[in-house]
């Protein structure tokens, strides 16, 4: 399974060289949902906690991309802070916010996520309701295929390591009894916070690589709270496939929301309500369903 | 300083609306332990039923009666065929199939009523009451009586009836409730029925009160969930703080720093609370 997904990878490489703008654009927004819900991952697969609003640090590394490359920074500056400014965000706020559980948790971050949607577009400094219209050469789609493809490549292999090493082991202890972890002595706060910023940075980065690969932003686009819906319904479905279950599945909705939306404009909504209940109803446990 | 005490008026109007508005909400959070993300969407369904019998001519007392008993056939349906399904599985499985119902009844309503602002001006609401120097609208004022009498309503029948005593039993303590020889899945199906109505009948004032669209759900789930942070869960006064903390923060906000800055004062109000009381002020169970 392993060799086959290195040859997946592999060949994704040659992509862009032989496919036509239509099928890389949808490979380039496969490769984005499932990057950022391997990033959702590390918190809610690892730890346990649902960061519903994590789609924050994908607009905020959006927004320090736009607006830095916007008064004519370095596009590789533009993507370095978009890197670097979600984790220092998240150091802030989210310590105190990780002392929540479960869905206040939840629903917590994704007020936090609404109400920087509505800052920023209150703030005429970062566009506004108009937002950002960026000026880019022509292969900037390019490039971002191959920053969405090492970002998910990153991802995959910090999944797979998660999964074998004693690190990933202790998480796993910290999720399932914190009480106990402790009495063995593991400090908590190392973990949980290395977590999050590997959270934070990634998706940050994420932002940056979508403004450049969609080069107009704007506030209900970056902090969309569909984006979460859609990133937790992929991970509840790969519950327990955390390494490959994340990719296909947004291989496989990619395809299908795409098809959904370009042969019925009118119905895709209803559909893609109808098939998100029933999908949760028939596999509320993910679809390789283990019984513990 | 009159202006202060308008304000105080507007906020105390706007209150008593949150306050029905929310009640649903926290009647399934409080007894189930559902966070129904779809809510908004139920009290949209609501507004478009009264708008729609209003334009058929139905008289309005009728076309409430009507909408409260679908909210009451539904809520049931709900429970029956959907929540009870995911019941005992991981709370987030019941928070992406209510938001799956949400972008499903959004996405309904605008195919049936497509996404232009809708309102509804009953000829008879229309002017205002006026005390001394300040002005009351009869549609606030009318919506406010209505919402405050549906309270209390409320509250009798959970303290004064069997089924409302059951259900507050089974919010307080299910296994204990069940050793008395209480149903709990009954009593579920009972509270998500009467909050689907309450849901719908808040619907039916909201169009009153305001315009609206079919993707206006979201911003009403919000306010029903904010009051049942900052209030708790599980009692009226707590329903009815939260409601106005919610209405105090929205009227002086929208007047001193403009309408854009409404819902980011109240999410920072939301967050603070979930970080410092996540059980609201006064929360308790059904108790």
């Amino acid at each position: 399974m392993l060799r086959f997904a290195l040859l997946v990878f592999a060949l994704s490489l040659f992509f862009p060289l032989f496919a036509n703008p239509y099928w890389l654009r949808l490979l380039s927004s496969a490769f984005l949902l499932s990057s950022l819900s391997y990033a959702h991952n590390l918190l809610f697969y690892q730890l346990g906690y649902p960061a519903f609003g994590g789609i924050a640090f994908f607009g905020l590394g959006a927004y320090t991309f736009s607006f830095l490359y916007s008064q004519n920074f370095p596009l590789m500056l533009s993507l370095l802070s978009s890197v670097l400014v979600p984790p220092l965000f998240s150091l802030i706020l989210l310590p105190i916010m990780l002392r929540l559980k479960s869905h206040y948790f939840a629903v917590g971050t994704l007020a936090l996520q609404v109400m920087l949607m509505e800052i920023v577009e209150n703030i005429e400094l970062f566009g506004g309701t108009k937002g950002y219209a960026l000026n880019l050469s022509y292969n900037a789609n390019i490039i971002a295929y191959y920053l969405f493809l090492l970002a998910l490549l990153s991802l995959f292999l910090l999944t797979l390591f998660l999964e074998k090493s004693p690190f990933g082991k202790t998480l796993k202890a910290l999720k399932e009894d914190e009480t106990a972890s402790l009495t063995l002595g593991i400090n908590p706060i190392p973990y949980k916070l290395s977590m999050l910023l590997l959270m934070s940075m990634s998706l940050g980065f994420l932002g940056g690589a979508f403004s450049l690969w969609s080069a107009y932003i704007d506030a209900p686009t970056v902090f969309n709270p569909l984006l979460s819906v859609k990133i937790f319904f992929i991970l509840i479905l790969s519950m327990n496939f955390p390494i490959y279950g994340p990719f296909s599945w947004s291989l496989f909705f990619e395809v299908l929301f795409e098809t959904l939306w370009s042969n019925f404009p009118q119905a895709h909504g209803v559909l893609l309500g109808l098939g998100i209940m029933l999908l949760i109803l028939i596999f509320p446990k993910g679809l390789r369903w283990r019984k513990s | 300083m009159e202006i202060i005490l308008q304000l105080l008026i507007d906020a105390l109007l706007l209150a008593g609306y949150y306050a029905l508005l929310s009640s649903g909400f926290s009647l399934i959070w409080g007894v189930s332990g559902i966070i129904n993300l779809a809510y908004g969407s139920f009290v949209l369904v609501g507004a478009y039923m009264i708008y729609t019998f209003h334009l058929l001519g139905m008289n309005t007392f009728l076309a409430f009666l009507l909408t409260v008993a679908f909210g009451l056939v539904c809520g049931a349906i709900l429970q029956r065929l959907l929540f009870n399904k995911l019941m005992g599985y991981e709370p987030f499985t019941l928070l992406v199939l209510t938001f799956g119902f949400d972008i499903l009844l959004s996405n309904l309503l605008n195919l049936f009523f497509k996404a232009d602002v809708r309102s509804l001006n009953l000829e008879s609401l229309s002017g205002s009451f006026f005390v001394s120097y300040f002005v009351l609208p009869y549609n606030k004022l009318i919506v406010f009586l209505l919402s405050v009498s549906t309270i209390v309503a409320l509250q009798l029948f959970l303290k004064g009836t069997w089924t409302g005593r059951a259900i507050r039993a089974v919010s307080f303590d299910k296994v204990g409730a069940e050793l008395c020889g209480i149903n709990p899945s009954r009593i579920y199906t009972i509270s998500t029925s009467i909050a689907t109505a309450l849901a719908m009948l808040s619907g039916g004032f909201y169009a009153l009160l305001q315009g609206f669209t079919p993707f206006a759900s979201g911003g009403i789930t919000l306010k029903a969930f904010f009051v049942c942070v900052v209030g708790g869960l599980g009692n009226v006064h707590g329903l009815l703080l939260g409601s106005f903390v919610l209405a105090l923060s929205e009227v002086f906000s929208g007047f001193y720093l403009g309408e854009g800055w409404k819902l980011v004062v109240s999410l920072a109000i939301l967050v603070l609370f979930l970080l410092w009381k996540p059980h609201g002020v006064a929360g308790v169970k059904y108790a």
